[in-house]
């Protein structure tokens, strides 16, 4: 049985505040919850208790923010009782960063970002908090960096965001090149996917039983259609085995699984979770003869399409 | 640190709990440096005035207080110079997941970029973040990193000064390297330094090889040792004509956007098709290269580059046999 440590207990509930305040923001009565439900306290206090509490930290040199509308009455501490220091370097790291997210165009994520920032200040010391806002500056009005790239799709990004967001199936019209038959596709959508020059949606299509990726640059048009998602979370297995130096030193990548490891010759099994079968062809064919496709047979089927046309081109 | 510049007389102190301002006082204390009980008990009185000075046993109870709340205090003994030390304390961050997961979506878009040295300092912050976390927020960190960021090679997995070896690079060093290949075991290798890249999530030094007579790439978290070494000039001679001139084209339909690399130059286009000219230094990473771009790629020249594709694609026909004699 371990040994019950004599403490004070006002002590004790302002420092609970405190700790809890430090993580977030909090009103009288969630603050009562959080008394409540710890195993030292385990009761709960009058609001003039609660503000007693408060005014203690305050004296102590915390701020404190006032609870009114704009914060939903709550209280939150502007600074953490532990500082940390980031250097000069990760300063500017932060900083370009968020010049990187605003440069994604999502608006979910520059918003997260934001938050994230405002949080991490908290335990930044003030001088390195006007560094951080100068670094901020500097880098988001800096022309020379690789902040652009993504741009000319940025109302598309948002308009893909916004639809999925409300969780319905889309209807894309796109065409794989300027000359190519446009292409109507309903589309479950899942992400937004971004590569070093290129950006994609990956969505199911309940029509084909699969999902895919279409890139953005291909898209004519997105509509919203009135019948919700229902199957988005479904991405389709391929199997395919690998050997040699390759199974050595492979390295799954997302939504991947080694299933089985040979034990006499050296092989792995692979089970690909993929969004598109097109982008995990064209990576396994790199792997040459190393790699063998086993399931599903159509996928199979596809790369002996692929090599007997590769080879075609050279009769 | 609040109560650094603080200094309070008890009178004044109306509607406070004057034991937890004691308290705070002693955690910030402990938070500059270790203290013994009267160093306490003299800093105490300097913060609140009028304060009368406190027995050893309130000043027990009151380190017991932080420790209820979280704070790792070390027992005064004699090996610490009686003092009370505060080895960690509670009072970290709390992320949401979607906070957490903007840091790995753009750590996943830089390596995307082949950006290894933003990658590497943006990994270095992540460990300061890390630590600055409260333990929710780390599990959660750590659980969406090894799911999103799961072929990303951690820089914790360097043996050797990322740093130093930029420098080799930008000043071409020829260098013995001590690599740990998943083939051979540890072997030394000698290269003349060229750059340092990141692909696919891993860290690269590519490098000319005197021993293949070609250029080579070396996972970074493979390298047991590095030191610099002296050739002489005779070995040097070996660098000319390194590179392999290979013409391929390439459909303008296929899957792929085709942005030339810094070896690639299109020499013609048509409505179908770019005529490309490749300056070749790793030949296997270029067959590679060509292998993934299917039917949409032919290799015009030279005819050893064309006869090794075809050898490839007839030995990837071998596993397929199945389809084919159907």
């Amino acid at each position: 049985m371990t040994k019950k440590l004599k403490v004070s207990s006002t002590a004790y509930r302002i420092l609970l505040l405190l700790l809890h305040l430090n993580e977030d923001r909090f009103n009288v009565s969630q603050l009562n919850e959080i008394f409540s439900k710890d195993a030292q306290v385990a009761r709960y206090f009058s609001k003039d208790v609660i503000l007693k509490y408060i005014s203690t930290l305050r004296v102590a040199g915390y701020k404190i923010t006032k609870p009114c509308l704009s914060n939903k009455y709550t209280y939150e501490l502007e600074k953490s009782p532990v500082l940390s220091n980031f250097n000069e370097r990760q300063l500017k790291v932060l900083a370009i960063m968020d010049s990187y997210i605003k440069s994604l165009h999502q608006i979910k994520l520059i918003e997260k970002y934001q938050s994230f920032l405002k949080k991490l200040q908290k335990i930044i010391p003030d001088e390195q908090v006007q560094l951080l806002n100068k670094e901020l500056l500097n880098q988001n009005e800096n022309p020379e960096a690789d902040y652009f790239r993504h741009e000319h799709y940025a109302e598309l990004i948002k308009k893909i965001e916004s639809l999925k967001k409300d969780k319905c199936r889309v209807s894309i019209k796109y065409k794989l090149s300027e000359e190519a038959e446009e292409k109507q596709v309903i589309f479950e959508l899942k992400n937004i996917k971004y590569d070093k020059n290129e950006v994609y949606i990956s969505g199911y299509s309940p029509v084909i039983g699969q999902t895919q990726l279409i890139k953005l640059g291909q898209i004519i048009d997105a509509k919203q259609l009135p019948t919700q998602s229902q199957y988005n979370q479904i991405l389709s297995p391929v199997i395919f085995k690998l050997k040699g130096n390759l199974a050595k030193v492979y390295r799954p990548y997302e939504n991947e699984k080694v299933v089985y490891s040979g034990e006499k010759s050296y092989s792995i099994t692979v089970t690909a979770y993929i969004e598109d079968q097109d982008i995990l062809l064209n990576r396994l064919l790199k792997y040459g003869d190393s790699c063998e496709v086993l399931y599903p047979k159509n996928t199979r089927d596809s790369m002996v399409k692929i090599i007997g046309k590769t080879l075609n081109n050279y009769e | 640190m609040p109560l650094k510049n603080i200094k309070h007389e008890l009178k004044d102190l109306d509607n406070v709990s004057v034991t937890a301002l004691r308290i705070i006082s002693i955690l910030d204390m402990l938070l500059k440096e270790p203290l013994s009980d009267s160093e306490i008990n003299q800093k105490l009185q300097e913060n609140i005035k009028d304060s009368r000075a406190l027995s050893k046993d309130t000043i027990c109870i009151y380190i017991n207080t932080l420790r209820a709340i979280g704070c790792e205090i070390l027992r005064p003994t004699k090996n610490n110079e009686y003092k009370y030390i505060l080895k960690s304390n509670p009072f970290k961050l709390n992320f949401s997941q979607e906070e957490i997961n903007s840091l790995i979506e753009v750590r996943k878009y830089i390596s995307t970029l082949g950006n290894w040295k933003l990658a590497v300092e943006m990994d270095d912050l992540f460990c300061q973040l890390h630590k600055q976390m409260n333990q929710e927020s780390k599990k959660l960190f750590t659980f969406l990193k090894k799911a999103d960021l799961c072929r990303e090679i951690d820089i914790k997995n360097f043996s050797q000064d990322i740093d130093l070896i930029e420098k080799y690079c930008n000043e071409n060093q020829n260098i013995m390297i001590l690599y740990n290949s998943p083939n051979s075991g540890e072997k030394e290798i000698v290269i003349k330094a060229e750059k340092l890249t990141l692909e696919n999530g891993s860290f690269y030094i590519w490098g000319y090889s005197y021993d293949i007579n070609e250029t080579t790439y070396l996972r970074l978290d493979r390298i047991k040792a590095i030191k610099l070494i002296n050739l002489k000039e005779n070995n040097n001679k070996a660098l000319n004509n390194k590179a392999l001139e290979v013409k391929y084209k390439l459909a303008k339909n296929s899957t792929f956007l085709f942005v030339p690399s810094g070896y690639e130059i299109i020499l013609e286009e048509n409505d179908k098709e770019f005529f490309i000219q490749a300056q070749v230094s790793n030949k296997f990473k270029f067959i590679q290269g060509i292998l993934s771009y299917g039917s949409s790629c032919t290799i015009i020249s030279p005819e050893s580059i064309k006869m090794e594709i075809i050898y490839k694609l007839k030995k990837m026909t071998e596993a397929y046999q199945d389809i084919y004699l159907t």
